[in-house]
């Protein structure tokens, strides 16, 4: 019998439509099932109807069961010990001030002996890898490791005897988390759903970590369910036979883009035997003789700089380290660069300083020729869209100290251009979407007209849908004449939008290349495209052009 | 200062509450300047000040300003020191308004240390299975939430700066007080509201691990040690000693028109005594660690 199981499930917020129709999926002790959807298709929703704790209020219809019996009947202590939740956001999720506390949190609620807790957090710390934060206060964790201990601290259950049945529930835990962080969260996801015996029940925007490994997959879509997959990489099936199949009904849906690249060329190639690695791809590749890229024109910098700067030095104290140390960098007008390095390089750090809202001590800067003060339209979007939102509506934001004569009408072309219609505007930002929010945040730089625009990761939390939109919106704006340089650690995402790629390392620019050559060369920063057709397709970056060169190469065989 | 942290936060709350409330609510200067003594010491000897000197500089300062201040507004007095615009500027409204700074600076020093001692989990500890329980959670969230606030302000008056909406830049609001009073209320406003939607989101947290189940348990407990009782001792005594001092009328001062204060050298003593405490456990720590500490 399922550990879990809908039937018939539909949801509707007082005085709203449904935002859940006709839902029916279950999980099996120790599965990961993988709900994936885009903003906005209800997988939030579903995920607390399945804690009874935090259930949204509102109309629900249809039936969840769990271990057995309706879950509205679970008693509050087996809904706390057995169901853990781990949200979006490790700030506001944490309760106390330390990890210690924090993971004592759940256990002195159900009123656990103290020896209990304590060999608890003792198993938690050492199985989690915590136990060097085990006395740091929360605060000063990064986000990483602040969602690490958000999962210790509810990741097994709690109750005695511990065979009761454990069930994780997991809403877009790795949305705020570098890609480093979130492959370490993952494969910890994937060790306690092996090890631990726990179901796990994630929602992901990029399904690209957990797609080879889990065990159901729930594809939503406006709040109704498209398909319900189960076994997906055990054929054959009633419903699917293999994973190229499951990858083949993601194809065309706004999920596509977050499958991993072999599936994706698996399905798109229509192989009976999934791909399921790189490794797999590159054989593939080696045994089929793809075609090369078709010749495209190189890309050509235009001759004016936008942004100069020369050998710049900046630090956050007086004797700490220098978080730019010396950097040299060109950027061309009308070019959308991304910067790429590694956590504290000082990526953001350069953002601020090309804005204005730091000064190095030392080197010089220019913009468009002028320096940082005296030069107009500059334009920063912060990593976090609220930051720059302060009315009550979005339009009221927009319209907030613009001067333009014909204002109405530069918002309705505006609105248009990014997708924002009349009912987003009147909304508060906090009521929008991730993608609607970023658009709207956008919206209220743009219509000032800037002619430089920095962008601070606006890849992070986006569905594959949003991520397509910002590229044609970028694109559009470098197209105009803007300059765009934008910080991210998402290869995909740049392989598709930027021109080029500077590198940090140390405070210094390491590398600076236009896209393709910097994704081809590159083992860590780069696509999964780049590293299946690495030596074999040169130049290819991006799974379309990959699939392209390889459905080429299949015809040019055939005949 | 791990000994003096160790001690049970009952006896800890006492301590503070014995400290700080003798220093506040005594007028006498020697008492206050104990009090400031105490509090100076026992900040440098636990480490809280990244640059003390420039610190205690500071505080320093507040206490000037507090003294130089008072002679401007009070001219009460027999010993002017000099004329300004026909008002005496006497030397007791000076003495007043310093000590009223060494009250007010002594309060801010045990504070600081208090913050570092009692951890949230300690004060959750004093209130669990109160009728403060719940206080106590949100007094911890609410300590949490204090620095996320003005973290959350600062970035976003940087994105403000960043993108010339800022008054600084002139652009939008234009110069002057009012305007950037409006423009930083405005952000003030905004950043409050996402403290709203994040609370919100750290309530379902609580929620989902059981807040709302009884009966609870703790993982850390407090035992009361000799350390504790002699801690406890010394507190109420010290505090009783000034309480009856105080009624009998031994404990008094005033500054007008001539400074004239009395105390009982036992009080002033035993105070000291109570207020050098974070001191002397920091000394036998370090004595402790020098004899037992591994020796290579």
């Amino acid at each position: 019998m399922a550990l879990l199981q809908t039937e018939n499930l539909s949801f509707a917020y007082p005085g709203g439509g449904k935002v859940l129709d006709n839902i029916g999926f279950s999980a099996e002790r120790g599965e990961l099932v993988l709900i994936c959807g885009s903003s906005g298709s209800g997988k939030t929703t579903l995920l607390r109807l399945l804690k009874p704790d935090i259930a949204p209020f509102g109309e629900r219809s249809g039936k969840i069961i769990y271990d057995g019996s309706d879950i509205s009947a679970l008693d509050n202590r087996r809904s706390v010990g057995e169901i853990g939740y781990v949200g979006q956001d490790p700030n506001a999720a944490a309760v106390t001030d330390t990890v210690l506390a924090e993971l004592a949190y759940l256990p002195e609620n159900l009123g656990l002996p103290r020896g209990t807790i304590l060999r608890r957090i003792a198993e938690l710390s050492a199985y989690f890898g915590l136990e060097h934060l085990i006395d740091r206060r929360i605060s000063e964790l990064s986000a990483g490791q602040k969602q690490l201990v958000q999962l210790a601290a509810v990741a097994r259950a709690y109750l005695v005897p511990s065979a009761s049945p454990s069930l994780l529930l997991l809403d877009e835990p790795t949305a705020q988390l570098d890609p480093r962080s979130a492959e370490v969260f993952r494969n910890i996801i994937l060790k306690i759903r092996s090890e631990l015996g726990t179901t796990v029940i994630i929602c992901e925007h990029d399904t690209r970590g957990l797609f080879g490994s889990c065990d159901r997959l729930l594809y939503l879509e406006n709040g109704r369910q498209r398909f319900f997959v189960q076994n997906p990489f055990v054929p054959p099936h009633e419903q699917c036979t293999n994973s190229v199949c499951t990858a083949a009904r993601l194809i065309g849906t706004e999920a596509e883009d977050a499958l991993p690249c072999c599936y994706r060329l698996s399905a798109a190639l229509g192989l009976d035997k999934p791909l399921k690695d790189a490794a797999a791809a590159r054989n593939y590749l080696l045994e089929n003789k793809p075609s090369a890229l078709p010749e495209t024109k190189e890309y050509q910098p235009d001759k004016e700089i936008a942004v100069s700067i020369k050998n710049i030095y900046f630090s956050y104290t007086k004797h700490g380290r220098d978080v730019l140390a010396g950097l040299t960098l060109s950027i061309p007008k009308g070019s959308i660069t991304a910067v790429f390095g590694a956590n504290g390089t000082g990526k953001s750090t350069l953002l601020k300083i090309i804005s204005g809202v730091y000064r190095p001590f030392e080197g010089s800067i220019k913009i468009f020729g002028k320096s940082v003060k005296s030069c107009c339209g500059t334009a920063m979007l912060p990593q976090d869209p609220h930051l720059i939102l302060t009315e009550k509506t979005l339009l009221k934001d927009i319209k907030r100290g613009c001067d333009l004569p014909d204002i109405e009408g530069e918002i309705a072309r505006l609105s248009e251009t990014l997708g924002l219609s009349a009912e987003t505007l009147g909304r508060y930002h906090y009521d929008c979407s991730g993608g609607e929010l970023q658009r709207a945040a956008l919206m209220k730089l743009l219509i000032k007209k800037p002619r430089l625009l920095l962008l601070d990761e606006p890849e992070k939390g986006l569905d594959c849908g949003n991520k397509r939109r910002l590229t044609g919106i970028l694109k559009r704006f470098a197209e105009g004449g803007g300059t765009v340089i934008f910080v991210t650690h998402d290869a995909e995402f740049a392989a598709e939008t930027a021109d080029s790629a500077v590198m940090m390392f140390g405070g210094i620019c390491a590398a600076h290349e236009p896209i393709n050559a910097f994704l081809s060369e590159g083992e860590l920063f780069t696509t999964e495209a780049a590293r299946i057709a690495r030596g074999i397709i040169p130049g290819c970056v991006t799974a379309e052009q990959l699939i392209d060169c390889c459905r080429r190469g299949l015809t040019a065989d055939d005949e | 200062m791990k000994a003096f942290s160790r001690l049970n936060p009952f006896v800890l709350m006492i301590f503070f509450a014995a400290a700080i409330g003798t220093g506040v609510f005594c007028y006498v200067p020697a008492i206050r300047a104990v009090s400031l003594a105490g509090a100076v010491l026992s900040l440098l000897v636990s480490g809280i000040c990244r640059k003390p000197v420039r610190e205690l500089l500071g505080y320093a300062g507040i206490i000037l300003v507090s003294g130089v201040i008072n002679p401007v507004i009070v001219t009460l007095g027999n010993t002017p020191l000099f004329w300004l615009v026909g008002r005496p500027y006497t030397l007791e409204a000076l003495l007043y308004g310093a000590n009223n700074g060494m009250a007010i600076v002594s309060a801010l020093l045990w504070f600081r240390l208090f913050s570092a001692v009692m951890t949230a989990e300690k004060l959750s500890f004093l209130m669990s299975g109160t009728v403060l329980s719940g206080f106590g959670t949100a007094f911890t969230l609410t300590l949490r939430y204090v620095p996320e606030l003005i973290r959350r302000f600062k970035e976003c008056c940087a994105a403000h700066r960043a993108n010339k909406f800022a008054p600084a830049a002139g652009a939008v609001c234009g110069k002057g007080f009012l305007s950037r009073a409006a423009f930083y209320l405005n952000v003030f406003m905004s950043v409050a509201s996402s403290a709203l939607e994040s609370s919100a989101q750290t309530a379902d947290s609580m929620k989902a691990r059981g807040c709302l189940l009884s009966p609870k348990s703790r993982l850390t407990t407090y035992s009361l040690r000799a350390a504790d009782v002699l801690c406890a001792a010394l507190s109420v005594t010290a505090v009783c000693s000034a309480v009856f001092a105080s009624r009998a009328g031994r404990l008094c001062a005033a500054f007008y028109p001539s400074v004239k204060s009395e105390y009982p050298p036992v009080t002033a003593v035993m105070y000291g005594a109570l207020c050098l405490l974070p001191v002397l456990f920091s000394i036998m720590e370090s004595i402790k660690w020098h004899f037992c500490r591994p020796k290579t």
